[in-house]
């Protein structure tokens, strides 16, 4: 069966707000219009309701390790709508920390990927879920990290090379 | 129409950041400040605002022009709207939040 892709607007920002336990407890107006969910239903929900089969679960493994260590991320995430749609987004999530310095929820703006970074991005998630099928998550690990260094010129940081790939 | 204004209100001592979203939540202007996070606190504020603009409706009045909010460290943040559009405007309370919301009111009426 074909996916239908949806592509992102400039204007569709999708803002979304998970408690610590990865509950989604805000979703903007545009998040319900995008992933096709009607007003409320997204509420309590977890976000692997929208998470597409094409995803590695690198990438996934990476950006928690980033948001546990209360560090902000960067990355691009192929998602799934409620009609089986995907649409490609270059997401930015950040933990909200509490006064003393616990995660109090998570925050997730997520815009259009730009065509550039699609070219970069959808190859190269290919082939680290192939990896995964086919060797387990330690050899696609190992495929991400070396795409890290290539592109890190030296000392770019993880977030500035997902950055540099959007922009 | 609204994009001038904003670009005034820029100039404002004390601004911090700005968003213009339209009655979908769509943002369809924003001048970031990556502190802020605008994209989000937009969003946020926007829902609210239009919630409690309800709430103004259930009980027999009309909807809301504007909301103020002012926190502990002193950071305003401005909500104006009329039907089609609201207007987020971030300040520090030391700056010239009167002239910030002369200029947001008569842009909103003019839209």
């Amino acid at each position: 069966m074909v996916e239908l892709e949806k592509i992102l607007k400039k204007v569709d920002i999708i803002v979304s707000q998970t408690n610590i336990k990865g509950e989604i407890i805000y979703a903007n107006p545009i998040f319900y219009r995008i992933s096709g969910y009607p007003y409320g239903e997204l509420i309590g929900e977890s976000h692997n309701l929208i998470r597409h089969k094409d995803m590695p679960k690198i990438i996934f493994q990476s950006l928690w390790e980033q948001l546990l260590s209360k560090k902000e991320s960067y990355c691009f995430i192929k998602n799934q709508s409620k009609n089986r749609e995907f649409y490609w987004v270059f997401a930015y999530i950040r933990p909200s920390l509490n006064k003393d310095g616990t995660i109090r929820n998570y925050i997730s703006t997520r815009r259009a990927i730009s065509q550039k970074a699609k070219a970069i991005i959808e190859p190269f998630y290919a082939n680290l879920l192939l990896l995964e099928e086919e060797y387990g998550l330690e050899a696609s690990k190992k495929s991400y990290e070396e795409f890290m260094k290539k592109n890190s010129y030296g000392d770019l940081s993880t977030n500035e090379i997902i950055y540099n790939i959007q922009y | 129409m609204l994009i001038p204004i904003i670009k005034k209100i820029e100039t404002i001592s004390g601004y911090i950041g700005s968003a213009i979203l339209n009655k979908e939540g769509e943002i369809i202007y924003i001048d970031e400040d990556k502190r802020l996070d605008l994209a989000f606190s937009s969003s946020l504020f926007n829902d609210t605002f239009r919630k409690l603009s309800e709430a103004s409706i259930d009980m027999g009045f009309s909807n809301l022009l504007r909301l103020e909010t002012e926190t502990e460290e002193g950071m305003v943040s401005l909500l104006y709207a009329n039907q089609e559009y609201t207007v987020f405007a971030i300040f520090d309370i030391k700056g010239n939040i009167s002239l910030a919301k002369m200029l947001l009111a008569q842009a909103l009426k003019k839209v």
